[in-house]
């Protein structure tokens, strides 16, 4: 009777541990989203830019953006709108950023172009911003760092102005992404 | 400034239910030219803390906030009315119609007493309750 008692609460603690470890294991399954990649309801980017982006409705039925961590996937630039209130992780060498709903980086304000500009890298990891509106009679502005330009190479901390939305620019550090590092060995 | 203050959320019966989200992507970009600065209507303050003042409405795409940078500056200091684009008001020469688009913000719009869900035409009379603010649409 005894030695049945010690076997079944053996078995129970057994049990419980087996239990705690899957329950563990599922909690770290779930992604840690951290706040620097969270993307307000104002700015929504396309998931396969993103790579990995969650969409979520809240209460009164906006949708709200989330920016997954991939492991391997470390951002080529950060786009830091008002403030750092939304912060958009850049992952794709060719992004046109607009207010139309196809647009790779969404900006769903009306001073902003349905595309307005296209952000692209240069070899070696630098990016360079465009007006797509330049060659019409009236283009739809764009200033960096308060200059009205219509093409300007981008380095760390320049502020991008399209029609009145503000976005700092944060370049990734150039040669930490594999890619990059790669080109610059076999040049 | 008024202008960093964050948006109160207030009570709006109905208010949780999920709204439609207005698509824009017809809509042309609010640039301000002299060709776009003819005014076309405007917007009366009926009730709330701007009550008596008025805005005009202009030919083409019109964002409504509570910043002064709004084409329509709702700035008379309703703090449940969003910074920026609470609303869009947009007027289309070509048919000369006027449509209403809810920019999603915390506080939904309503028109006449009904909530906006995504957009719906706006005509002479109509009252705009944007907050606490009440607005009456009249045309030019």
């Amino acid at each position: 009777m005894g030695l049945w008692l010690v076997i079944g609460s053996m078995a129970l603690t057994a049990l419980a541990l087996v239990g705690w470890f899957a329950a563990r294991g599922r909690r770290e399954s779930v992604p840690v989203i951290p706040e620097a990649q969270q993307v307000s309801r104002h700015v929504t980017v396309r998931p396969d830019v993103a790579h990995a982006t969650e969409f979520r409705r809240d209460r009164s039925g906006v949708v709200n953006t989330t920016i997954l961590p991939h492991p391997d996937d470390a951002p080529l630039a950060l786009l830091e709108f008002d403030d750092a209130s939304a912060t958009v992780a850049v992952r794709s060498p060719e992004n046109i950023i607009g207010r139309h709903t196809s647009v790779d980086i969404r900006i769903p304000d009306v001073r902003v172009s349905r595309r307005h500009a296209k952000l692209s890298s240069r070899p070696g990891g630098e990016f360079e911003i465009r007006n797509l509106t330049a060659d019409r009679p009236e283009p739809n502005p764009m200033r960096i760092n308060g200059d009205h330009v219509e093409h300007a190479r981008l380095r760390d901390g320049d502020v991008v102005d399209l029609g009145g939305v503000i976005f700092r620019f944060k370049q990734a550090a150039i040669g930490l992404r594999t890619g990059a590092s790669r080109s610059e060995r076999h040049p | 400034m008024n202008d960093r203050e964050r948006t109160r959320t207030i009570s709006i019966p109905g208010a949780q239910e999920p709204r439609r989200e207005a698509n824009m992507d017809g809509l042309a970009t609010q640039v301000i030219t002299d060709k776009s600065n003819l005014k076309v209507a405007s917007l009366k303050v009926v009730d709330g803390p701007g009550k008596g003042q008025e805005r005009p409405v202009f030919s083409g795409t019109n964002q409504v906030g509570r910043s002064a940078d709004n084409r329509i500056p709702l700035d008379f200091g309703d703090n449940t009315i969003s910074r920026q684009q609470h609303a869009v008001i947009a007027y289309d020469a070509s048919n000369g119609e006027f449509r209403i688009f809810d920019g999603g913000k915390q506080n939904p719009v309503q028109v006449n007493g009904e909530r906006l869900s995504g957009d719906r035409q706006l005509s002479d009379g109509d009252t705009i309750k944007i907050g606490l603010t009440t607005l009456r649409f009249a045309l030019m």
